[in-house]
């Protein structure tokens, strides 16, 4: 087989090359045998086209009936908590289905040698920098319960994120809310004053509406009787030992008068953000506009 | 009539095609004299919401920022949404076009030193996730650090029309 193709390649060459040999007798290969040269290199080339397109079609078909997917099996040592049903402690697989419309991933979570179906949710895909080094299943814990919250893939730099239920939200946003207390301020008595003699505290406009006038002597100047109320101002510091008290009675007072607590740093009625749109389109834009200038150039010329 | 009507197309399209161009020389034009925008008096050029500074040194990037939140203010640079807290906040939110500005988020990975520069501060922060979720997926705004940075666009970067996602990361302050 190579020698004829041999051949055929130094005919060729010769024949581009317009190389004639001078003597008769040095014609090295018979004319036979270029023939079946050009007959082998013709079955090789259609032999090579062959086996390629068998190759495509054979691995197009294993693609399409078996897309790739992530499975992971894990142990669960208590009760798990997946997308809202709780899963008891056991063996389990978990398999991801490709939804090819929308994208999203969906994580099936099997048991019994993936025989028994136990429960499925839509999964948000994670990113990180470098593959992940092996394959982890993170559950949260959130009061008593365990929530399956990630799930990485060894060799893989991407994961899935189960998103919390309501409750557990719910009940997360509960434990990062600040607790406002309502305070009273109480002012600070003539020990306490000793006590806490400072150099120069700035003696802060206390919040202090009616001025109590305190029959023991006082070390420093009486707090003056608050001017004309002024309108509430960002205090610089709130005065030496306020003893904030939380739903305490106030001092015996003649007037417990509507005095400015002191409250814990009050938290403005949260502004839940919302998700912005955040795509210009000049580039769709520019298409649109460029479509439309072509499609007047193409009527002009009809 | 025909000769009527492709003039109308040319015209109307060279138009919209300059509206586009238009879009992206406003960026390319706030985000170059944003520091001149700082200190000139308001203009419809330099408009007086600036808001302070957006630095990724990784990928040698720098943004300006803008206080108001509307679209023709995000087209000038990246911007706070409603309802989020300034820098050095519990959670301020930064959201951007995925097609002008923040189409440099792609390239950015967990680790990356986040810097901002505004009237309240000089602010380190450190990316600690990146997600990609669905429009109506607003809990992914929430915070989950103590002191939080949320950028926000459009997933994915490349594409033309409404995207269908959205890219989250979320930084830590240092």
């Amino acid at each position: 087989m190579f020698p004829g193709c041999a051949a055929l390649l130094e005919y060729r060459l010769r024949s581009s090359l317009r190389i004639r040999l001078d003597c008769a007798g040095q014609k090295l290969y018979s004319r036979r045998l270029v023939r079946a040269g050009k007959r082998t290199l013709e079955f090789m080339t259609l032999r090579y086209l062959a086996t390629t397109s068998i190759a495509i079609v054979a691995s197009a078909l294993a693609w399409g009936q078996a897309a790739p997917y992530d499975r992971v099996t894990v142990d669960f040592n208590q009760n798990v908590n997946v997308n809202g049903k709780m899963i008891p402690a056991g063996h389990y697989e978990i398999m991801e289905l490709r939804s090819a419309g929308e994208g999203a991933r969906i994580l099936f979570v099997t048991s019994n040698g993936a025989t028994k179906f136990e429960v499925s949710g839509a999964t948000v895909p994670i990113l990180q920098n470098e593959p992940a080094a092996e394959t982890r299943v993170i559950l949260q814990r959130i009061g008593q319960n365990y929530y399956l919250n990630k799930v990485w893939i060894s060799g893989k730099d991407y994961g899935y994120e189960f998103p919390l239920p309501a409750e557990a939200k719910a009940l997360m946003q509960e434990r990062m809310e600040p607790i406002t207390l309502t305070a009273s301020y109480r002012p600070p008595t003539a020990a306490l004053a000793e006590n806490t003699r400072q150099p120069a505290p700035e003696p802060a406009p206390a919040p202090q509406t009616a001025p109590t006038p305190q029959p023991a002597p006082q070390p420093e100047p009486a707090p003056q009787p608050a001017p004309a109320p002024q309108p509430a101002q960002p205090q610089p510091e709130p005065a030496p030992n306020p003893t904030p008290e939380a739903q305490t009675a106030p001092p015996p007072q003649p007037a417990p008068a509507p005095e400015p607590t002191q409250t814990a740093p009050s938290a403005p009625a949260p502004q839940q953000p919302k998700m912005p749109a955040t795509a210009d389109d000049w580039a769709a834009l520019v298409i649109f506009g460029g479509g439309l200038a072509a499609a007047g150039l193409m009527l002009r010329r009809k | 009539m025909r000769r009527f009507v492709s003039r109308l197309f040319i015209v109307a399209g060279i138009a919209t095609a300059s509206l586009g161009f238009e879009h992206l020389a406003a960026a390319w034009w706030f985000q170059q004299h944003v520091t001149v925008a700082s200190f000139a008096p308001p203009s419809p050029f330099f408009p007086p919401g600036f808001a302070g500074e957006l630095r990724i040194p990784r990928l040698d990037t720098s943004l300006g920022l803008v206080n108001q939140h509307t679209d023709s203010h995000f087209r000038r640079g990246p911007g706070f949404i409603s309802g989020s807290d300034r820098p050095g906040g519990l959670n301020c939110i930064i959201a951007g076009h995925r097609d002008l500005h923040f189409r440099i988020l792609r390239n950015v990975r967990i680790g990356d030193r986040i810097e901002i520069d505004s009237p309240e501060g000089k602010f380190i922060y450190r990316v600690a996730s990146c997600s990609i979720v669905s429009p109506t997926n607003v809990d992914s705004l929430r915070r989950i650090y103590p002191r939080q940075l949320t950028l926000v666009t459009c997933y994915p970067f490349y594409y033309v029309g409404p995207a269908p996602k959205r890219f989250v990361v979320r930084a830590e302050l240092q």
